[in-house]
């Protein structure tokens, strides 16, 4: 990362990749170097197949002034070697932002409107020379069409928030609304995930803020991981209560039992969760329906409806018991493991799990701990596939895709200037 | 100089086949396309400097339509030839 490589180590990487020893490679290294410099110095251009082409241009002198005397002066005649890397070596160099393509702007987006965006992300145009505002710019623009709604921070949302779309589209909307900021700002209010962006080493949080605005991106994408993480928190606490106090009665709040059974499952595996609550819902239900009228009727069948109720009562506590053991389990999900090996790339995983190479981002998230470059895991390393609800994962939704595709490159950028 | 007559003259004085040396020049690419590629700059003493640098995005005018366009960032390979072979050259 941004670090010299000398000709010593760039001789013995090249041992490495060729099964040679590294003085052969460093001798070829001086040779090839000098042979292409004479040639230079000859007037000659060079052209090294995969590295690039060497042009020597002639500048011719040109007059100038002295700026302290003012004297009229000459500046002399000189050779200038101009470089133009191979295609197929620029096209690596530039694989992170191979998947951007020149947009026209509409004519609906002014000026103004673009300085405004540059003042919303002002630390995209220092002279860091990071700019991320591509992604940025057209999220601005694509705001209107699919500006996502704001979501209250309490209630935990199983699905990713909707964001705006990373990748530029093709014919941005016309941008004639007032600024749709109100949408990302209520995203970054909660402090918390300033902590989780602090926990990460500080090289990331380095690039992080050289990058100024993915630091502004990753606060609006904090929140989907804190609200899971909270998520799982309040799920273990109302199993913590019903443990201890079986009946159902005596749990926390009724609210917060109603937000907690209510809230769209995030796992398949909730479903039977919310089967049983709905079940001894009902027959609690149906039990006051028969006590009506058998209290109209004889004392014993009251007798005997009570006591049916008090069955009933046992059997909900079962019931409970139940749930909470189901919900203990799903805290505890069946999980999916892989292997990464030489062949078995992170893409290849997701291309196998999720039917679709782009995920990969969401395995390597899963796995941040474990994997330091997600362009080199070590073959053997043993990687958890996060089940595909958790993130959102659909191969056949456009917008899923995109925002893996976003989060790729964002993890991708994230160490490089 | 066309890369066939580089990778003689340099097979030459080498005293190696033209195959090593176009296999080794493989190489060469290869490392400058992974190092380059994970923003590291390879220096070559007395020759010059291979950096990668981060294009900005830019909002630009198309030439022929006038139509204003967003081009986005891009990673580009750059030379910086070193001051030895530049005094060389003038």
């Amino acid at each position: 990362m941004n670090s010299k490589i000398t000709l010593v180590e760039l001789a013995r990487l090249m041992a490495q990749a060729t099964s040679t020893t590294s003085r052969v490679c460093e001798l070829f290294l001086r040779e090839l170097f000098a042979t292409v410099s004479q040639a230079l110095i000859d007037g000659e251009n060079v052209k090294i197949k995969g590295i690039g082409t060497f042009k020597v241009t002639a500048v011719k002198p040109r007059k100038s002034v002295n700026v302290t005397t003012g004297d009229p002066m000459e500046i002399k005649g000189y050779n200038k070697v101009s470089f133009t890397p191979d295609k197929k070596l620029a096209e690596a160099l530039n694989q992170p932002f191979a998947q951007f393509e020149t947009v026209f702007l509409n004519d609906a987006v002014s000026d103004e409107k673009l300085a405004e965006i540059d003042a919303h992300y002002p630390s995209a145009f220092d002279e860091n020379n990071v700019d991320l505002t591509q992604s940025a710019v057209s999220e601005e623009l694509n705001q209107p069409v699919n500006a996502p709604e704001p979501i209250p921070e309490p209630e935990p949302v199983p699905e990713p928030i909707p964001e705006p779309e990373p990748v530029p589209e093709p014919e941005p909307e016309p941008v004639a609304e007032p600024e749709p900021e109100p949408s990302p700002e209520p995203l970054m209010v909660p402090e918390p995930e300033l902590e989780s962006v602090a926990d990460e080493e500080p090289v990331g949080q380095k690039a992080l803020a050289a990058f100024g605005v993915p630091v502004s991106r990753e606060k609006e994408q904090e929140p989907p991981v804190l609200s899971r993480e909270e998520q799982v928190q309040e799920a273990s606490a109302p199993v913590v209560e019903h443990e201890a106090s079986p009946v159902v009665e005596s749990a926390p709040e009724p609210d917060d039992t109603d937000d907690y059974f209510y809230r769209p499952a995030p796992r398949n595996t909730y479903t039977p969760t919310q089967e049983q609550l709905t079940k001894y819902r009902s027959s609690k239900n149906r039990r006051w329906l028969w006590l009506l009228p058998a209290l109209l009727l004889v004392g014993v069948l009251i007798w005997l409806f009570a006591r049916g109720g008090g069955k009933g009562e046992s059997a909900q506590e079962g019931a409970v018991i139940e749930m909470a053991d189901t919900i203990a389990d799903v805290e505890e999900p069946a999980v999916i493991t892989d292997t990464v090996t030489t062949k078995i790339v992170l893409s290849t995983l997701s291309d196998k799990y999720y039917d679709s190479p782009w995920f990969w981002v969401y395995i390597y998230e899963e796995n941040k701990a474990i994997i330091n470059d997600p362009n080199n895991v070590p073959p053997g390393t043993a990687v958890v596939i996060p089940p595909a609800e958790k993130y959102g994962i659909d191969a056949s939704d456009p917008a899923s895709l995109k925002k893996a595709q976003r989060r790729s490159w964002e993890i991708l950028t994230q160490g490089k200037r | 100089m066309d890369n066939k007559k580089l990778v003689e003259t340099v097979a030459a004085n080498l005293g190696r086949t033209t195959e090593d040396v176009g296999k080794l020049i493989d190489a060469l690419s290869g490392v400058l396309s992974t190092r380059c590629g994970e923003m590291d700059t390879v220096v070559v003493p007395s020759f010059g400097a291979f950096e990668p640098k981060k294009r900005n995005e830019r909002v630009m005018i198309h030439p022929s339509t006038g139509r204003r366009m967003l081009v986005p960032p891009r990673v580009v390979l750059t030379f910086k030839i070193s001051q030895v072979l530049k005094a060389k050259l003038k």
